[in-house]
């Protein structure tokens, strides 16, 4: 068990100078300030080192208790994949196809937070490969939300990894990449689901629009 | 021995400089308070700390050493400057050749001193070949600003760059300190920038290029091309240049440098940047600071090998 945190460990800091070492990755803490809280970091998904450059981007003691979720089905399918997921990023691990799952994620979530893990969440349920810059959200962060009314969710914007790594590339390019964290939002009692979504939603939006990136 | 000797002075000097540099601005953020621009000169001054120390353990690994701290350098500016050019998909292999193909290739050819193919080699094959990839794997959709861009950024990042180390190959008779030759074009170029800015800002000019820069005017330019000259004519015993030859050449050197950081000034409000990246302490990146240096480079590099080689 030492030896495979140890590994764990050794791993994490090279997958992190990786990332630093490609990307530069800065962290603009826009409208928030890296705290010590129990948190759900919301990103926008365009490539997939999405996760990774958010981790990177948080202080280490920070990162140290905050908690990608991720894909089963996809993680769980190699032994080295199964291995750093499990490990080094120490996921959540979620079934997402509601068929053969025996776990209901929102309380895997939830769970994983009353534990003292931040999480990180891709509210759009997939990656964006359209012309629209932000997908419609899912409603997975709703009921988290209303299963914990006091978690604070993190909008988080990610610029120029889509273009590091376009879609089908296993070689990124080295380009400078920020992770931008809007005004932590918490929802309001009685707050409908449509309501809360757009909330979040605009609070990515917000970012991409102070940053210059948009629709057109 | 005289070459341990001279860049022990030379640092030396440049780390009384830096001392100086923090005392005063210590000094005035204890009597003011933090003002902006306090932050903003202090941020500088430790960058150059950081700098000057890294050169320091360059020096001691010796001239591969330096190959492999300007290729890092070159990594990184490259970085910077992908990052602002626009480019498809279908470039992604071309900018991948640039930066794990073209790059180390260009670095190890000046560390082998083979300077032939040094100096052709992306000017000539990157330049008729890397569109090529582009051409095979891209659309046609705005297909000769693309691959302009990306030429630009590996002549400038990889080619121009390299010739800083190509310095310390060059066989000069009687003369066998060529890194601090290197260390003397780098402080010269670097001085010339600082005057140009300071002399700007204390007297009233013409502008230099008003649409371009709003605070560099002519006296600025030519005065920081003559201090520095003159500055680079008192250390002609670091060169093997004598006093009139130091001089001519610090004067090219300077004026083509200080056009170049206008130029990439000029790149830079293209780009609606301020700054090129956010290297040291979020005060400008490596394309910021080697600007005038980049284009400084093979200029220095040609003179010196034309009339002294």
């Amino acid at each position: 068990m030492l030896m495979t945190k140890l590994l764990a460990n050794i791993l994490g800091q090279i997958i992190v100078l990786f990332a630093q070492l490609l990307t530069a990755v800065r962290p603009l803490w826009r409208g928030a300030r890296p705290e010590n809280k129990t948190r759900i970091y919301c990103g926008n998904h365009t490539s997939n080192g999405d996760f990774v450059l958010i981790w990177t981007a948080l202080p280490p003691h920070i990162r140290r208790m905050t908690r990608p979720v991720a894909a089963s089905d996809y993680w769980l399918t190699t032994k080295v994949r199964s291995f750093v997921i499990k490990y080094v990023f120490r996921a959540v691990l979620v079934d997402r196809n509601p068929e053969t799952r025996t776990d209901d994620p929102i309380a895997m979530m939830a769970e994983a937070t009353d534990q003292g893990g931040s999480l990180i969440i891709f509210p759009e349920g997939k990656r964006n490969m359209g012309d629209d810059i932000l997908l419609p959200l899912k409603t997975g962060i709703y009921h988290l939300a209303s299963k914990r009314p006091n978690l604070e969710f993190v909008p988080v914007w990610i610029s120029n990894l889509n273009r590091a790594m376009p879609k089908g590339e296993i070689i990124p390019l080295p380009l400078l990449c920020s992770v931008s964290f809007g005004t932590p939002i918490q929802i309001k009692e009685g707050e409908g689901k449509e309501e809360f979504l757009e909330r979040v939603r605009n609070g990515m939006l917000a970012i991409a629009t102070d940053l210059g990136e948009s629709n057109d | 021995m005289t070459n341990i000797s001279g860049l022990t002075i030379l640092s030396a000097i440049a780390a009384i400089i830096l001392i100086c540099a923090s005392i005063i601005t210590q000094f005035l953020i204890a009597r003011k308070g933090e003002t902006k621009r306090l932050i903003w000169v202090n941020a500088h001054i430790a960058s150059w700390w950081i700098i000057l120390a890294i050169f320091l353990i360059a020096i001691l690994i010796g001239k591969y050493g330096i190959v492999i701290l300007f290729a890092i350098c070159s990594f990184a500016a490259l970085r910077e400057f992908l990052t602002l050019i626009q480019f498809e998909r279908g470039d992604h292999w071309s900018l991948l050749a640039i930066v794990f193909a073209v790059l180390p290739a260009q670095f190890f050819f000046v560390a082998a001193n083979w300077t032939g193919i040094a100096l052709v080699f992306i000017p000539v094959y990157g330049f008729l070949l890397l569109p090529v990839v582009s051409a095979f794997r891209g659309s046609n959709s705005a297909f000769l600003p693309r691959i302009s861009q990306y030429q630009w950024a590996l002549m400038l990042c990889v080619y121009c760059l390299s010739h800083l180390p190509a310095i310390m190959f060059i066989e000069i008779e009687a003369y066998n300190h060529n890194l601090l030759l290197l260390v003397y074009l780098i402080f010269i170029v670097e001085i010339s920038k600082a005057a140009q800015h300071v002399i700007s800002s204390l007297f009233d000019a013409r502008k230099l290029a008003p649409h371009i820069s709003r605070t560099r005017n002519i006296a600025g330019f030519w005065g920081g091309i003559v201090l520095a000259s003159l500055l680079g004519a008192a250390l002609h015993l670091m060169t093997p240049f004598g006093i009139l030859g130091a001089f001519a050449i610090c004067f090219a050197t300077t004026t083509i440098g200080l056009c170049g950081s206008l130029v990439m000034t000029a790149i830079k409000r293209d780009r609606g940047v301020r700054e090129f990246g956010y290297a040291v302490d979020g005060h400008g990146g490596f394309l910021d600071g080697m600007d005038a240096l980049l284009y400084a480079a093979p200029i220095f590099y040609h003179l010196t090998r034309f009339f002294w080689g």
